[in-house]
């Protein structure tokens, strides 16, 4: 049964009463969710792959390891600004417990903002005694071993691998705290202990070797292209072309990977809309991926993900690289590929952004609006990492006959479930309930269509959706430029 | 004896104290400084850390940073419901703060005029409702406690906020009852440590145990979370450049000729 209520104004039932499920969740989470553990690349092979052999730095038995993870909390309280901050201005004021949508679905209090970081915050506070951050002194070796007894680290990697880094705490918390950046200063630290989940793994293995998520070769993405255009010729009468390594050309496009297997209606749209804005554009097969990550995981992967746009621009020739939909990925690219691209003169923005100035410069004629009640989902990395709120809601404004804003709408939006590295299998009974408060938001609204510009939503959000059995679709937001272009039914796109 | 406590107590103790609070806090604000990004420059490979949407310029961080410090408004932002209660109590507890140490300032003021009865009104309304807010948050502290069944608080949080409480209640009860004569008393007390000359402090059970009390909350502010107002200035998710839709602008009509 859930221990605190947490109910709509107006509604008796708690958020998680609402749903036809609830009689799973009570099964699933009565004892907390600390059973659901993400499980550990054991394969030499991927590990080897992807360089974490290069980046581990301790032998992976126990002891050395508490040993090693308890002196790099000490290390990054003297390098990182942000750790140590977090580490010491908490006044425990429990005002993010309840805005975590991982205590929202599982109301166990370790997953909730406050809960993970103290499972940190205990460790640090008895490295530094009784001064607490006010002398920067580690405590010597012989007072770290009394502490390893007490550090339970796979708890600590249950409940760091349950956070989602949507930064709903960070803007609810009245000293701006981030739970995010902790997350990611302790995955950083579990990777350098040869630590990170399968699927992670798996996927950084496929964009080392062709440099997408999706291990799809030079030869498939061109086949799915010729499909997509193809059929976008049969629904509208045009003749595009998706072109892949044009030589020079002014404009790369990145799209997601995912975008070549389950959401083609978002490929199509993309090529539309750079044909008919007349754009002289490319993309490249090294780089079908607006996906980073390494924003999860540890910051060599970021970096070396990131580079690979910029090398890919370089490559072209381009002179802005435009980014396709993706919610986390936008968060790597605006505040890491970004700058590093201003510095070879190239500029980046996002396809919402460029559509949402196209539409307003007259730039794209629509044919008609598409007959549809939409909802807007606001992506935790596009709202409060990436500053775009505004462009996606002009976007559907005038490409559909009704938008409804939901209640938890723009900075306080509700995490899809799945961000943070957390789209694993393994994790399936967390995502389905952790997705639940933002389905049901949008529920709420009565719209047929919960739309977002991201391609974990578009992996998470139809499960989730499925599980509740609750009557909504789930599309991208090119989608429906691409079905009012040419007046096509939404469900065809 | 009795003068040697005194002349510690309420003529060295209070430089000690002033100066282990401001190099305390000038010193957490340069470690959290001199921390620096990450090992590698960046926020581990994020140039950028902020939070608000909408940041275009120093100015509107500094703007988001004083509108946190002062109004509190993310305890009020909806997420199912608003905690207005909470909000009130914590906007009620540190403006009542703030107050009561403006109000104080009046012991180094002498020239200004204010008649007792307002003194004497201004100062028990503050100080009850400020005393009244701070009790609520502590049971508040334990009730999160309870509901959450999670062992949140460290022994500091219950220090912190029942120190506070406890100098309020010294100074309501001190205000409650003082004679008139010992704002004038006080006053030449408190003049005597600006002009670093011993006057001694008036004679009276309830000023000593205030004065002090407030002098060793001073020592304790840099060791723990009392240094909580200022962190936020050097919190990198608070400050920090966004692009606008403008810039946006600028940037298609260059590369694009549009």
């Amino acid at each position: 049964m859930v221990n605190v209520k947490v109910k709509y104004r107006g509604e008796v039932k708690d958020i998680l009463e609402a749903s036809p499920r609830y009689s799973e969740w009570v099964k699933e989470f009565s004892n907390g969710s600390g059973h659901l553990k993400a499980r550990v690349e054991a394969d030499e092979g991927t590990l080897s792959a992807i360089e974490v052999n290069k980046l581990t730095k301790v032998k992976p038995n126990p002891s050395d390891r508490k040993l090693y993870f308890i002196n790099r909390i000490g290390e990054l309280a003297r390098s990182s600004r942000a750790f140590r901050n977090y580490m010491e201005s908490c006044t425990h004021c429990g005002f993010c417990i309840d805005k975590c949508q991982m205590w929202l679905a599982t109301r166990d209090p370790n997953n909730s903002p406050v809960g993970r970081a103290d499972l940190i915050r205990n460790i640090y506070r008895r490295m530094r005694k009784l001064t607490f951050g006010l002398v920067d002194k580690v405590s010597d070796e012989k007072e770290l071993k009394q502490l390893l007894d007490s550090i339970d680290l796979d708890k600590i990697w249950t409940y760091y691998y349950q956070c989602t880094e949507c930064r709903r705490c960070a803007y609810f918390c009245p000293f701006g705290i981030d739970q995010a950046e902790i997350t990611r200063s302790i995955r950083q630290i579990f990777v350098e202990m040869g630590m990170m989940p399968p699927f992670i793994a798996k996927t950084m293995e496929c964009v080392y070797k062709t440099g997408n998520n999706m291990c799809i070769t030079k030869d498939a993405a061109l086949n799915v292209i010729d499909f997509t255009v193809s059929e976008i010729s049969e629904q509208t009468g045009k003749k595009m072309e998706g072109v892949v390594d044009k030589d020079t050309a002014d404009v790369l496009y990145i799209p997601s990977s995912t975008d070549f297997f389950t959401n083609i209606g978002t490929l199509k749209g993309a090529i539309a809309i750079m044909t008919e804005l007349g754009l002289n554009w490319t993309m490249d097969s090294q780089a079908l991926e607006v996906g980073n990550f390494g924003l999860f995981e540890d910051e060599y992967h970021l970096r070396r993900f990131g580079d690979n746009i910029v090398n890919a621009a370089l490559r072209r020739r381009a002179k802005m690289v435009i980014f396709g939909e993706c919610g986390h990925g936008w968060r790597a690219f605006k505040n890491y590929v970004v700058p590093r691209l201003a510095e070879h003169g190239i500029d980046g923005i996002s396809i919402t952004q460029l559509t949402a100035w196209a539409l307003r410069k007259g730039k794209l004629k629509l044919s008609n609006k598409v007959d549809a009640v939409v909802t807007y989902h606001d992506p935790c990395n596009l709202a409060r990492a990436g500053d775009l709120i505004e462009e996606p809601r002009e976007i559907l404004k005038s490409t559909v006959k009704e938008f409804r804003e939901r209640e938890h709408n723009r900075e306080r939006t509700l995490c899809c479930g799945a961000g943070g590295g957390l789209l694993l299998d393994e994790l399936m009974p967390l995502r389905v309930w952790a997705g639940w408060p933002s389905v049901y938001d949008a529920y709420r609204t009565g719209a047929q269509y919960m739309v977002a510009p991201c391609s974990i939503d578009k992996a998470q959000f139809p499960l989730v959706i499925e599980y509740h059995k609750v009557p909504l679709k789930f599309r991208g937001v090119s989608d429906f430029v691409y079905a009012a272009l040419y007046g096509i039914d939404i469900d065809s796109v | 004896m009795y003068n040697v406590v005194t002349y510690s107590l309420y003529f060295i103790l209070p430089y000690v104290s002033l100066i282990i609070l401001v190099c305390g806090v000038l010193y957490r604000i340069t470690l959290w400084l001199n921390a620096g990004k990450g090992p590698l420059g960046l926020y581990l490979g994020l140039y950028r850390l902020v939070i608000k949407p909408r940041q275009e310029s120093l100015l509107s961080s500094v703007k988001h940073i004083l509108a946190r410090m002062f109004t509190y408004y993310t305890i009020l932002g909806s997420s199912y419901r608003r905690d207005y209660s909470t909000w009130l109590g914590v906007l009620l507890f540190h403006w009542g703060i703030f107050l009561l140490i403006a109000f104080h300032l009046h012991l180094w003021l002498p020239q200004l005029i204010i008649s007792e009865s307002l003194m004497f009104i201004l100062g028990t309304t503050v100080g009850a409702l400020t005393l009244a807010a701070g009790i609520f948050l502590l049971v508040r502290r334990i009730r999160v406690q309870r509901i959450y069944r999670v062992l949140i608080n460290y022994l500091d949080d219950y220090v912190a906020i029942s120190w506070v409480i406890v100098i309020v209640v010294l100074g309501l009860a001190l205000r409650l009852t003082a004679p008139p004569s010992l704002f004038s008393e006080a006053t030449k007390w408190a003049l005597g440590l600006t002009s670093l000359k011993y006057t001694p402090p008036p004679s009276n059970l309830l000023f000593y145990a205030h004065v002090l009390a407030v002098e060793l909350f001073m020592v304790y502010i840099p060791f723990a979370k009392m240094i909580h107002p200022f962190s936020m200035p050097v919190n990198p998710a608070l400050y920090g450049r966004f692009e606008d839709i403008n810039e946006i602008e600028r940037r298609v009509i260059r590369k694009l000729g549009w």
